[in-house]
């Protein structure tokens, strides 16, 4: 028994010792910490060669809490860090805080377009490597600076960063917005052979907090910018099960519109050294508005003829997106070269970009009418 | 009814210490391997790579029916004489202790990176190495009990990637019949370290209570681990991207996190939960199966008192290489090696059984 | 005249016999066996004799030996001194066979039995039962008059089921065994008898069923039980920590019970009972893990309900060890895990507090356990008051006082509650406690700490053995009574965890008239 008693005992304090020894890294209890709403990335230049970096953060700020804690007073403050590298802007902004920060709550992650078309490589290499940071937030672009926007109040929200949140969360119901825009998206699309990164982005406009288009990137660096209706049909284009509406409209007060849910299939092709794309989209949906066509649910051929139309209308501003692209933007934005890729072998060293803008893209669109709601309200 | 108080395990036991010895860290850091060579057809390469523990449970078929009471290690003793036999024996040994320092560093520097940023991953260790002691004190029958207990969990946790199905692009895994089979092969020995420990149904096949399962149950084993592995790069691959795989050090986490559950903001620390608690198993099966080698090459001393000897020697190994770059570069130059030392050490004892075995019958 | 010739020669013959170095009682002096009873017993205040005559013509002499308040007078009144005293015929006299005739003829008691060893009379007269020594006999005769006061069969203070019955075990070993005896009437219902314990002698029981218990198993715990030598055994609890086998484990390895039904199934499944004089408790063993999760009502009610209310049981076990632990873990060390809406709340309470993380949970528990076990000492309506009341009054307080916050509360009264649920007294003690080695684990090592601590658990109850049975195990069959409660018809083996002899519980006729409608 003295023996066991030995072996128990030696080993027991050789782990309690070896324990304090090995040193400590300590951290602090939740309520000491300061949390994280909002990151952005802002860019100055100083001259042409020395860039500073600034990296805002959102914070959630607690009033004072009284005898009765029902009513818990949260705002929320901006805390700044400016620095060569995006490193050096954390230890900035510790001078500038009086508690540590605590990061995996950030709901979104705001870079703004002088930054976006420096590159956005930094900054996602940053979210990666850090597994504390959270990456289900979602990623936008901003036209101002990233601190003006995470400091812009916002009534009824403690910091603008959960409006932001909210606005991209339910954006994906029309325009066919695409329904994953968070950083987890953006690694499977950032760096990635055959896709190029589309984000969504937002300015302030008459002191709202809008989304206005998308912002188009080739590789790290963002190149152009879509306008709103231009980006509608880009992310029909390039999103599969999008929703949105298509109009036809015959004058100012007659007009019939589709609530459409989409689906695409893409077909690769190589003719002659040059691939050839087919697009095929298939819109299904509802009618919403009707004063244009007369009987469109009771005659079958009326009904023909508006899915003519819709298809029509669609197939023509494709098109137009397609012909945009392949002159203004210059960059596969919506992710054709992945399925080249897919079919002719990866990591090949081809340029799959410069494939895509030299293809051919076809475009042939379905449409068909599920649902005529509760009935028609014609004179 | 067996009796508790004999020292035999069932195969039902014997099938969940063979996936459990096998199924560890090297899950996680698979696909990263095997697609750096084999591309998106990774899950082949892996399919492939199962030959290594499929030839390892033939030969211990035909040294469980020839010698059902002796184990490897006597075995080796008798055929190649005593001081060979030990020697050769040991080399065994440090292959079960590299998996053991291997698998416990890997999973402390998982857990440090993801879970405890505040922790010093040398403390970490020492604890995690002294769960692995702790387990092998207590013998062999209650580390049986709980590798089939944690059989389920890992069960769990595999079915859990499956979600990953609804989030993926199929496109991310096409072409699939692009094959390049020499590509395809040397991403099958990147997977060899993944396959490791299945080796320690040697040790234990002599203690089974119904022997006559032992065919079934190591196939289901070996099976069982084969397609875990090649649907995980599957799933890996299906949802990352094969670019994505390049860039992170444990790319099955990133198809894990893709789940998304109502209340709980982050799936990660469930996973890791879970994962934690069946590699701990992992290691305490290796850490086991070192001490039952070296007691039976020091027959004096009895396991507790060899369990409590070799884990500061685990310890110091193990704290060697704690930093992912530095491990994963020599465990890919040392793994090779060892498992060529295995295939021709089973091999040569399987060989002489057979003739002598032969020469005795000759004889009578 | 013959008759009076005739007992000389008795007497002469008797006489030759003790010269011949036969030792029987000493006939000739009554006294001096009755001094030789009473040196065995001990304390002479509480024995009485009572001497008397036995026939008229020629009366006998006659000792009646008891210990007062173990042995019923009244029963004694009746059915010895009454007859032999008032009602003999003149035929008495004293005769190598005095005794059987009396016994045939006089005493009217229901058990009666003729020894001649001085050593079983003094166990007899230990409990309760009567000697009667007849001068110039070398028998006597023993007498069965236990009666001492005992408590009645009552209701089972601390085990109580809606649908089951209300008699529970009392302190009398022999009613004990008799409510077993009541519901069991197979013969194979084996009693073996021990008497442990230097100055208390206790009676102690072993009771299983021969055809059915595993016969290595027996032996088992019959050698443990032979190999008792103290001083005292004053209640089951203190065998149980003789007989166990890791004495130094926090989870009980023998099952306590004050239920004959509960006590019944487990003999029905291949255990056996250990039942000891003097204490209303019965110990089963071997005791499985599993069984310390199972109700009695679970078998009396809807499976369908049993089994979700042991799904309820396995939830509240989980969270009781887990939920402390987990909960200090996230606060301390893991912020980011815990879902932005509860985090904004949880911040804005927790601000300015006064005392740390684990302090306030190791605070809070400590009063809740004071609170426990203030109440259970205290007299019926003060205990329930207190508890009640204290609880409110000091968690309150702590608010205000900014010592604590409500979500630590909620935590730390949760795990409380889910001890309540667990049916077996001696596992809820033990839940209760291993709470308290996860906290502090995870205190340091976070929720890795919480994983070990689990496997830890796993690992020591899979290395622990109850009499020779694995104490935990997960056989595929008995997969049906663990987890969910299956249709009783299903049950149709023993479970595999337990040796026993006789696989197949009943015959199957179930299924058959299942299958027929």
């Amino acid at each position: 028994m003295k023996k066991n008693k030995f072996l128990i005992i030696i080993p027991l304090l050789v782990i309690v010792f070896s324990f304090f020894i090995t040193g400590i890294k300590d951290s602090d209890v939740v309520e000491n910490l300061e949390i994280v709403a909002g990151i952005g990335s802002d860019i100055e230049y100083e001259t042409p060669d020395i860039i500073s970096y600034s990296a805002p953060l959102s914070v959630y700020i607690f009033g004072d809490t009284s005898e009765n804690d029902e009513n818990i007073r949260v705002s929320s403050a901006i805390r700044r860090g400016v620095g060569g590298t995006l490193g050096k802007t954390r230890e900035n902004r510790q001078s500038l805080s009086d508690k540590k920060s605590i990061f995996g709550f950030e709901k979104v992650c705001v870079i703004s377009e002088d930054s976006a078309v420096c590159g956005i490589g930094p900054v996602i290499d940053i979210l990666f490597r850090n597994p504390q940071l959270n990456d289900t937030g979602y990623f936008v672009i901003c036209k101002c600076k990233a601190e003006d926007m995470l400091s812009h109040k916002v009534k009824g929200y403690p910091s603008s960063s959960d409006f932001i949140e909210g606005l991209l969360k339910n954006e994906y119901n029309y325009s066919f917005f695409p329904k994953d825009t968070k950083i987890t998206d953006l690694y499977t699309s950032l760096y990635v052979e055959g896709i190029n990164p589309v984000v969504p982005y937002i300015e302030i406009i008459d002191d709202n907090i809008k989304v206005s288009g998308m912002a188009l990137f080739k590789e790290s660096r963002m190149v152009a910018k879509s306008s709103f209706d231009d980006s509608k049909w880009l992310n029909l284009m390039g999103n599969d099960k999008g929703r949105g509406i298509v109009s036809l409209q015959k004058t100012a007060k007659n007009y019939a519109d589709f609530y459409a849910y989409s689906s695409k299939k893409v077909y690769v092709n190589k003719i002659g050294g040059k691939l050839h794309f087919t697009i095929n989209l298939r819109l299904k949906g509802d009618i919403i508005t009707n004063t244009y066509f007369k009987d469109l649910s009771k005659n079958k051929d009326v009904k023909k003829t508006f899915e003519n139309e819709i298809e029509e209308k669609v197939r023509k501003n494709c098109c137009s997106i397609i012909n945009k692209m392949k002159t203004e933007y210059r960059t596969d934005c919506i992710g054709l070269g992945q399925y080249a890729a897919a079919k002719y072998g990866r990591w090949s060293n081809t340029d799959w970009n410069k494939e895509v803008l030299n293809s051919n893209i076809d475009i042939n669109v379905k449409a068909s009418i599920e649902n005529w709601g509760r009935g028609s309200f014609e004179k | 009814m067996q009796n508790s108080l004999e020292n035999k395990i069932t195969s039902y036991q014997l099938l969940c210490i063979l996936t459990g010895t096998a199924v560890g860290i090297g899950l996680i850091s698979l696909p990263n391997e095997v697609t750096q060579i084999a591309k998106q057809n990774g899950w082949i390469s892996v399919i492939i790579g199962g030959v290594y523990p499929l030839y390892l449970v033939y030969i211990a078929c035909i040294l469980q029916k020839k010698f059902p009471d002796k184990n490897i290690l006597q075995l080796s003793r008798q055929f190649l004489g005593t001081f060979l036999g030990n020697f050769l024996n040991l080399i065994f040994m440090s292959n079960f202790v590299l998996y053991t320092t291997a698998v416990a560093s890997g999973l402390t520097i998982l857990l440090t990176t993801f879970i405890m940023y505040f922790m010093v991953p040398v403390r970490l260790l020492i604890f995690i190495v002294f769960l692995g002691a702790i387990s092998s004190y207590s013998g062999l029958k209650p580390l049986a009990s709980i590798n089939e207990l944690i059989f389920i969990f890992t069960i769990v946790v595999s079915l859990i990637s499956l979600v990953a199905l609804g989030k993926g692009k199929l496109i991310n895994v096409l072409p699939i019949f692009d094959l390049n089979t020499k590509l395809l092969l040397r991403g099958s020995i990147e997977s060899c370290f993944s396959y490791g420990g299945t080796e320690i149904i040697f040790l234990f096949y002599p203690l089974l209570s119904d022997k006559e399962n032992f065919r079934s149950c190591a196939l289901k084993g070996v099976l069982f681990i084969v397609i875990l592995y090649s649907s995980l790069t599957f799933l890996t691959v299906y949802y990352c991207g094969i670019d994505l795989v390049k860039k992170s050090f444990w790319a099955v986490l990133i198809a894990a996190k893709s789940i998304e559950i109502p209340i709980i903001n982050n799936f990660r620390f469930i996973f890791m939960f879970l994962w934690s608690i069946v590699n701990f198993k992992t290691i305490s099966n290796n850490y086991f199966a070192s001490v039952f080698i070296l007691q039976d090459l020091f027959k004096r001393s009895s396991i507790k008192k060899l369990s409590v000897i070799i884990y500061p020697l685990i310890i110091l190994i193990s704290s060697t290489y704690l930093n992912e770059e530095s491990r994963r570069t020599f465990l890919k130059f040392i793994i090779p090696k060892y498992t060529l030392f295995n295939i021709a050490y089973l091999t040569i004892v399987c060989c002489m059984a057979l003739i002598k075995k032969d020469g005795l019958n000759e004889k009578k | 005249m013959t008759y009076f010739y005739f007992e000389v020669v008795c007497i002469i013959f008797l006489n030759k016999l003790k010269l011949l170095g036969v030792i029987l009682m000493d006939n000739f002096s009554i006294n001096g066996n009755i001094q030789r009873i009473i040196s065995g017993l001990g304390d002479t205040e509480t024995v009485i004799t009572r001497s008397f005559e036995i026939g008229y013509k020629l009366p006998i002499q006659a000792v009646l030996i008891y210990v007062n308040s173990l042995a019923d007078k009244e029963s004694i009144n009746r059915n010895i001194l009454n007859p032999l005293m008032l009602h003999t015929d003149d035929n008495l006299y004293l005769s190598s066979n005095l005794c059987s005739t009396i016994c045939k003829k006089y005493i009217t008691s229901s058990n009666t039995l003729i020894e001649k060893d001085i050593a079983q009379a003094i166990f007899a007269l230990k409990r309760g039962d009567t000697v009667l020594i007849i001068e110039h006999i070398s028998e006597f005769i023993i007498i069965d008059t236990r009666d001492g006061k005992y408590r009645q069969i009552s209701e089972p203070l601390n085990e109580y089921a809606v649908r089951g019955s209300r008699e529970g075990f009392v302190e009398n070993l022999e009613t004990n065994v008799s409510l077993i005896r009541r519901i069991i009437k197979h013969p194979d219902l084996t009693i073996e008898n021990f008497t442990l314990g230097k100055y208390t002698q206790t009676d102690i029981k072993l009771i299983y069923i021969d055809s059915i218990a595993d016969e290595k198993i027996m032996k088992n715990i019959r050698d443990r039980l032979a190999v008792i030598d103290v001083d005292s055994i004053t209640g089951v609890g203190i065998v149980e920590q003789y007989i166990e086998d890791h004495p130094c484990s926090l989870f009980p390895q023998c099952f306590a019970t004050e239920r004959p039904d509960i006590v019944i199934n487990d003999l029905m499944e291949g255990r056996a009972v250990i039942l000891c004089q003097g204490t209303p408790y019965a110990l089963v063993v071997p005791a499985l893990f599993t069984e310390f999760f199972q109700a009695i009502e679970d078998y009396y009610e809807r499976s369908v309900l049993s089994s979700l209310i042991r799904i309820l049981r396995l939830i509240a076990v989980i969270l009781v060890i887990t939920l402390p632990a987990a909960y200090l873990s996230f606060i301390k060390f893991n912020a980011e895990l815990i879902p932005i809406q509860f985090l904004l709340p949880l911040v804005s309470t927790r601000r300015g507090l006064l005392l740390t993380p684990l302090i306030e949970i190791l605070s809070m528990e400590m009063v809740v356990e004071f609170l426990r076990e203030g109440g259970l000492r205290l007299p019926g309506k003060i205990g329930q008051t207190l508890s009640l009341v204290g609880g409110f009054i000091i968690g309150d307080a702590a608010l205000r006082a900014r010592l604590v916050s409500p979500a630590t509360l909620v935590v730390v009264g949760t795990a409380v509650i889910g001890t309540f649920v667990i049916p077996n007294y001696d596992m809820s003690l033990s839940i209760r406690i291993v709470r308290f080695p996860m906290i502090i684990l995870a205190d340091i090592f976070g929720i890795v700490g919480i994983a070990a601590g689990w496997y830890l658990i796993l690992l020591h109850l899979f290395s622990m053995n109850s009499f020779g049975v694995q104490y935990l195990s997960f056989k595929r069959n008995d997969l049906k009574d663990i987890f969910i409660r299956a249709q009783l018809w299903n049950m149709d083996e023993r479970p595999e965890a337990i040796p026993n002899k006789n696989k197949i519980r009943h015959g199957g006729s179930m299924k058959k008239f299942r299958r027929k409608h």
